[in-house]
């Protein structure tokens, strides 16, 4: 499985998912409410460390901006309140589940992986919906062995 | 002894070229393990004992006399497979002393001798567990060897990870 399969069938568990009637890859509806997408931004290696042996450890960190394309109509502040309920919930959900190690990992070390849902905030208005935009990071380590 | 003159090639030597190994057999014959995996920094510290003495007419005489090997292997983090690590925190569990924290290391020089006959030597050393526990990343049990006795100098294959140790013949 790759890394955007797991992240995609991980974010499926996330119990307030059932409001997404579909979620892509790079590409959310942003006129019709009740969908999303997770689009991947890439890997960046954020520390090589190597051992007196030569063993390499490589921190990498994947990062994903989760989109969610919700009703919100024009001064609809209670649909707005909701939203934002639920922008939060995730963002929450995805912090209990890496620290209670249920998160889907990427490395192959015993060292605990961090997997952050940050910065969830309303990116765009259509008419009748609202696209929310929330920042997922996932840091793990890989260790290649030099025999 | 003569002094080892079988360096060759040239440039930088990788440190990875210079391996302790630890014998964790528990049997006649020595069974080794490779230690420093996830140690950046680990040496053979020679330590030695520098004695400076000005005399009255202002002559300074210089003496090393000895030296006091040691080598910190910290961070050490402990893994299920490892014979060391069990043996280790058997140290720690029965406040293990005197020879019974003895134990026999094999140094390889990798870059020094020839292939499938590299450089080595074993030695016993006094193994000093430091502590146990240490942070997130895992259990740590950081140890110092304090070198004792006389080396036995010899050559070394690596084969698949799998070290042999060949005692050099006498004269």
């Amino acid at each position: 499985m790759t890394a955007l399969e797991k992240i995609r069938a991980w974010i499926a568990t996330f119990p307030g998912f059932d409001i997404l009637g579909h979620f892509y890859v790079d590409y959310a509806d942003h006129a019709d409410p009740g969908n999303g997408g997770v689009f991947p931004t890439g890997l960046v290696e954020v520390e090589r460390r190597e051992d007196i042996l030569g063993n390499t450890t490589v921190t990498n960190q994947y990062n994903f901006g989760i989109y969610c394309v919700l009703a919100k109509a024009d001064g609809d502040d209670v649909g707005a309140s909701i939203n934002a309920d639920w922008v939060s919930d995730i963002q929450e959900w995805v912090q209990e589940q890496s620290i209670t190690g249920v998160a889907p990992t990427f490395g192959n070390t015993d060292d605990r992986e961090i997997v952050r849902a940050q910065n969830g905030a309303l990116y765009d208005t259509g008419e009748g919906t609202a696209t929310y935009m929330v920042q997922l990071s996932v840091q793990f380590k890989k260790f290649y062995e030099v025999i | 002894m003569a002094d080892a003159s079988f360096i060759s090639g040239a440039g930088a030597i990788k440190r990875e070229e210079f391996k302790i190994f630890a014998d964790v057999g528990t049997g006649s014959s020595p069974e080794w393990e490779l230690q420093g995996s996830r140690i950046e920094d680990m040496s053979l510290e020679m330590n030695p004992n520098v004695e400076t003495i000005t005399d009255v007419t202002g002559s300074t005489e210089v003496t090393l006399d000895k030296y006091e090997k040691q080598t910190n292997v910290s961070p050490y983090y402990a893994k299920r497979e490892s014979k060391m690590a069990a043996w280790l925190y058997n140290v720690v569990r029965e406040e293990k002393t005197l020879t019974d924290v003895e134990k026999t290391f094999c140094c390889v020089n990798i870059f020094a001798g020839s292939d499938g006959a590299f450089d080595a030597w074993t030695q016993k050393a006094v193994v000093a567990v430091q502590s146990f526990g240490g942070n997130t990343k895992g259990v740590q049990i950081p140890y110092n060897l304090h070198w004792i006795g006389e080396k036995t100098f010899g050559t070394a294959a690596i084969s698949n990870g799998v070290l042999t140790f060949t005692k050099a013949s006498a004269g």
